[in-house]
């Protein structure tokens, strides 16, 4: 599998009423940002917070943040990488394959049964993957794929980097 | 059907796809409706003639007719329908956290009252549909006096709460249309069955009426204020009362609702559908900072530096790489180096290490139109002309757009890659942004020569304000930095920033290139030199075929010679005009030139469009000269260049005279210019030697060559470039007219563009190839010797090696002023190893100055890792035979070696 563009794809919690909000970067294979856009914040209501329940956040995160980010991009993407595991719905909504990161070994999500470890170059930080369990034999591929990536650039940075934006973003409609 | 809307209505209110666990068929029930009361359509016939001839139409007869209409009118909605037992199920109902009722003070009665048997008390409460809890009870203030004993029960109201629903926008229209009745077509005025004929006109119109489905059809402005039937009156089982009549939640009187109506509640999910997104990096609403900002966020912390990366950008001379290397590590900068430097490729170098580090994404450049050179030109003839030369030659991956034009209007996101504007169309760039009031922003901001035009402080701060970038290189010949210096203040730049200044003279450059800095430099002609060009050649068109084909060489020297004077001087000046793109870019170089207090000698070969011309156009610039022209007394010239070299005010030495008359001493001035170089290479080297520019070793010395692109000067270049006739080393000893004579008759008919038949060019290689293979050494031997005189060496002389099909030749030039001598090794072989020549290049020779080495092979010559401490001119197989072919050695008329005597 050859990566040319990854979707990185976060949320940002606005605090205490401000609901949440999604952000998508995409970047090249040496994370160059491509395309970033974000969705506006998501408030539910207390009354569909009683009436999800559970899977609010899940519906949240798919639903109404990946689909329509995912939707209003204009790259084509190879992979979109994402760090909370509640996205990997996301991979029975549409065809890109979502892969979540984490530097936790022990952080298995329930949708998936294993955990592949992404060799950085210089060592300093592990890397695991996973996805949804349905996809879990591609899995191979898009690690070694993210290995050559992971050889000169931290996989992890960028969704620092979409948490500083996304609070930039925050300030500046604050601000309007 | 009415599953089937059903259906197609819930699913499309929600997104979930799961229908079962919603049982929406449970929600959605269409209500009976009690009255239909249905308006009027208007219609007509699409064909509208009246003569529509049926076939026999007798009565009684069906006749079927169908018709389509062309405008419908849609009678709006009468009258209102009105459910008649609107059915829904229970949805929800559960208090989740129901407010502890508290009759504690409220309840106290006054010692003077006594509650009865049938005292109720009222409890208002109001459901909200979003927030599941009792908001309170009102309390009525008043002081009864409890007598437990006779309490047996409390009657609880409730208010029933205001449901209001919410299904989402659904637009289902149902129309019902009136079909057309049979008794409608039997009125004589429209069938007149006699003549079988139809009238269309008066065909009846169809009722057409709407549905209106409450609840469904006005989803987006309806709102149903539903009062579910009045709670009966509850009665309270097992209360349980305490001393002091407090209730408490876990002791809440159970209340039995006996029965209880209420609407479907649609807790309409628009989220789903109404997720907004956007890309903050397009906010219109967001100033250019922000924006910028937040690009910076997003783009990481990983910055490029030079050192590391600059593999993006090869092949720069370390003067030109050290220049790059300033303007990409330093955001503000300001860049002055003397013409010559070549300032436009270390703009272009840097700015290929940004693209490609993807540091900026869009740059500008304002540059002077003179200074823009032609992409077309450069790829045609793969050299560097102008900046976009530079570009596409250099940087091809950085895509530019030259804005020329008020059509094109320009906004923020449009800012990709590099836009470039002369000078000429900046003020129409400018006033159409501030018409448009568009922000356009700029990574980069580059304004090449820009003393011309932004020479105040305000001029660079407003253009700083006008597109904020977060790179702005300023750049200039003027070494004098206290002429702008004051004008760069640091107050509007960003925290932290500064400008960084770049100074180099060219003399600092001495060390790090060749002393003579020799360049062309290409010029577009102007319509005026293009029209006069193109009469001049079509007035001309028959005598040249004509003086061609004769290949009489006084003929020659009388038309196609001075042809090429008339084209020539068209390419300096048309008649029309005062200046020219040659003397506009000339007036440019020589301001700053003269301003840096720098020298410079203007060769030119013509009197009324060259030197005149010249004069009148300084004159307009205001600038001092001095013009020596040709039949000047030797004293008079004398006395103008002691002025040249002693006076600062006088900066140009122009003159049509040659340069051996000349006598100039190259180490007082530091520019010379030829206006109108002659197209024979011979002369350009005579010029050079003349001037004693071979093997000059002095300051820092630039020489420009102006030559006109799309015009003669390029065809015939291209010409001379393909058959080498520019490698001095190989021709340098040909007398101009022998060179002339290398150019075939052929060749001149394509130079100016006759019709010609193409020679069989490959016939005569097929030829001279298959004969040379019959060759012996001493053939071999003959034929080297005549292509050494026909490149205008003498007194050959042929050193044999016994048992090798090789052997050495050396002679020296026939020319008066020449002292070159040349040295070969020649090869009869197929395969020539390096060992057997590299030794005899490198070898020492106390000639070595001024002696030229070839290496001549009939196959290949191979080359080891051995420096080599001298040129070689290697000429192996295919380029061996090329030479054959040009000096027309072997023809196929004699396959004998024409007898070339040394005096010929």
């Amino acid at each position: 599998m050859e990566i040319g563009k990854i979707a990185f794809l976060e949320t940002y919690s606005l605090g205490d009423s401000g609901g949440v909000m999604g952000a998508i970067l995409v970047t090249d294979s040496e994370t160059k940002p491509l395309e970033f856009r974000v969705t506006a914040p998501i408030k539910p209501t207390a009354f569909q917070k009683t009436l999800y329940g559970d899977v609010l956040l899940e519906h949240v995160l798919v639903e109404l943040i990946s689909v329509p980010l995912l939707n209003a991009i204009n790259e084509q993407i190879d992979l979109i990488l994402v760090k909370d595991s509640l996205f990997l719905g996301a991979n029975a909504k549409q065809a890109i394959r979502v892969v979540r990161v984490t530097s936790d070994e022990k952080s298995k999500s329930r949708a998936s049964s294993k955990l592949e470890e992404v060799k950085q170059a210089d060592g300093t930080q592990k890397i695991f993957i996973e996805t949804s369990k349905k996809f879990e034999t591609e899995l191979q591929g898009v690690k070694e794929s993210l290995e050559k990536i992971a050889e000169h650039r931290n996989l992890d940075e960028p969704f620092e980097r979409l948490r500083i934006a996304c609070e930039q973003v925050q300030s500046q409609r604050t601000n309007e | 059907m009415l599953k089937k809307v059903r259906q197609k209505v819930a699913t499309s209110v929600s997104k979930i796809n799961n229908t079962d666990y919603y049982e929406f068929s449970k929600w959605l029930r269409l209500p009976s409706l009690n009255h239909i009361e249905f308006g009027q359509l208007e219609a007509e016939l699409l064909r509208t003639s009246k003569d529509i001839h049926l076939d026999t139409f007798e009565i009684p007869i069906t006749y079927k007719s169908k018709f389509q209409f062309n405008q419908i009118k849609v009678i709006p909605i009468k009258e209102k329908l009105s459910l008649k037992r609107p059915k829904a199920v229970l949805f929800f109902f559960s208090i989740a956290k129901p407010q502890e009722i508290s009759f504690n003070s409220n309840l106290l009665l006054s010692d003077e009252e006594t509650v009865g048997r049938n005292f109720l008390i009222a409890i208002v409460t109001q459901i909200s549909p979003y927030d599941f809890t009792i908001t309170g009870a009102t309390s009525k203030e008043h002081k009864f006096k409890i007598n437990f004993s006779e309490i047996k029960s409390i009657q609880l109201l409730v208010d029933p709460p205001v449901v209001i629903d919410k299904l989402s926008e659904i637009q289902t229209e149902v129309f019902e249309i009136e079909l057309l009745k049979d008794n409608q077509f039997t009125d004589d005025k429209i069938f007149d069955l006699s003549h079988h004929i139809v009238d269309v006109s008066n065909l009846p119109v169809p009722e057409v009426e709407r549905f209106m489905i409450p609840g469904i059809d006005d989803l987006t402005t309806h709102v149903i204020n539903y009062k579910p039937e009045r709670l009966h009156s509850s009665t309270i089982s097992e209360v349980k009362f305490s001393k002091d009549f407090r209730l408490s939640i876990s002791k809440s009187p159970k209340m039995d609702f006996k029965k209880t109506s209420t609407k479907v509640l649609r807790f309409a999910q628009t989220n789903t559908v109404a997720t907004k997104t956007f890309n903050p990096l397009e906010n219109k609403k967001s100033s250019i900072m922000e924006k910028k900002l937040l690009k910076h966020i997003i783009t990481g912390s990983v910055k490029a530096t030079w050192e590391k990366t600059k593999k993006v950008i090869p092949d720069l001379l370390p003067h030109q790489e050290e220049g790059a290397k300033f303007l990409a590590d330093n955001n503000f900068a300001v860049m002055a180096e003397e013409p010559g430097s070549d300032k436009q490729l270390q703009i272009v170098g840097a700015l290929k290490f940004l693209f490609n580090t993807s540091q900026i994404k869009s740059a500008l450049i304002i540059i002077k139109n003179t200074r823009l050179g032609s992409a077309e030109h450069s790829s045609r003839n793969k050299l560097q002309d102008g900046l976009l030369g530079r570009i596409v030659d250099y940087a091809p991956e950085i895509a530019y757009t030259i804005f020329n034009s008020a059509e094109k209007l320009v906004d923020d996101s449009a800012s990709s890659s590099v836009l470039i504007v002369s000078y000429k169309h900046y003020d129409e760039l400018n006033s159409l942004l501030d018409n448009a009031a568009i922000n356009r922003s700029h990574d980069l901001v580059i304004v090449d020569e820009f003393m011309d035009s932004f020479n105040s402080d305000n001029d660079i701060e407003n253009l700083f304000h006008r597109f904020y970038p977060d790179h702005f290189w300023l750049l200039t010949g003027n070494i004098k930095p206290e002429s702008y210096q004051k004008n760069f203040k640091d107050t509007y730049l960003p925290e932290g920033q500064s400008w960084k200044y770049f100074i180099r003279p060219i003399e600092d450059l001495s060390d790090k290139i060749s002393p003579l800095k020799y360049s062309n430099i290409w010029f577009e002609p102007d319509p005026d030199q293009v029209e006069e060009y193109q009469e001049l050649l079509a007035a001309n068109r028959d005598e040249l075929k004509h003086v061609i084909e004769s290949l009489n060489p006084f003929k020659f020297q009388s038309s196609v010679f001075s042809l090429i004077h008339k084209i020539k001087q068209i390419e300096n000046f048309s008649s029309s005009n005062l200046e020219s793109p040659k003397s506009k870019f000339f007036i440019d170089q020589l301001k700053i030139t003269s301003g840096n207090g720098r020298k410079t000698l203007l060769l030119t070969q013509y009197d009324n469009l060259g030197l005149k011309r010249l004069e009148k156009v300084l004159d307009k610039y205001n600038l001092r000269y001095l013009s020596v022209v040709g039949g000047s007394s030797p004293e008079d010239l004398k006395r103008a260049l002691n002025l040249f070299y002693t006076r600062d005010d006088y900066p140009i030495f122009m003159t049509n005279l040659k340069p051996a008359r000349l006598k100039i001493n190259l180490k007082k001035i530091n520019y010379i210019i030829n206006f109108d170089q002659w197209w024979n290479p011979s002369s350009q080297w005579q010029t050079e030697e003349e001037l004693g520019l071979e093997n000059y070793s002095g300051p820092q010395l630039v020489y420009n060559n102006y030559l006109m692109a799309n015009s003669f000067d390029e065809i015939i270049s291209d010409m001379l470039e393909a058959k080498s006739l520019t490698n001095k080393e190989m021709f340098g000893e040909l007398s101009g007219e022998s060179l002339a004579e290398i150019i075939s008759e052929y060749d001149w008919k394509i130079i100016f563009d006759l019709s010609v038949d193409t020679p069989n060019r490959q016939e005569n290689i097929d030829f001279i190839k298959a004969n040379l293979s019959k060759f012996t050494v001493d053939d071999f031997t003959e034929l080297i010797k005549r292509i050494f005189i026909r490149l205008g060496y003498r007194d050959l002389v042929v050193n044999e090696l016994p048992d090798e099909p090789a052997f050495y030749i050396s002679g020296r030039s026939g020319r008066l002023r020449s002292n070159a001598e040349f040295r070969a090794k020649c090869f009869l072989a197929k395969n020539v190893a390096a060992q057997d020549w590299e030794d005899f290049v490198n070898g020492k020779s106390a000639k070595a100055a001024f002696e030229r080495m070839f290496v001549i092979s009939t196959g290949k010559i191979s080359r080891s890792d051995k420096q080599l401490y001298r040129k070689a001119n290697i000429i192996e197989g295919d380029q061996l035979i090329e030479l054959i072919n040009q000096l027309n050695l072997i023809t196929k008329d004699t396959i004998k070696l024409r007898n070339f005597d040394e005096d010929d």
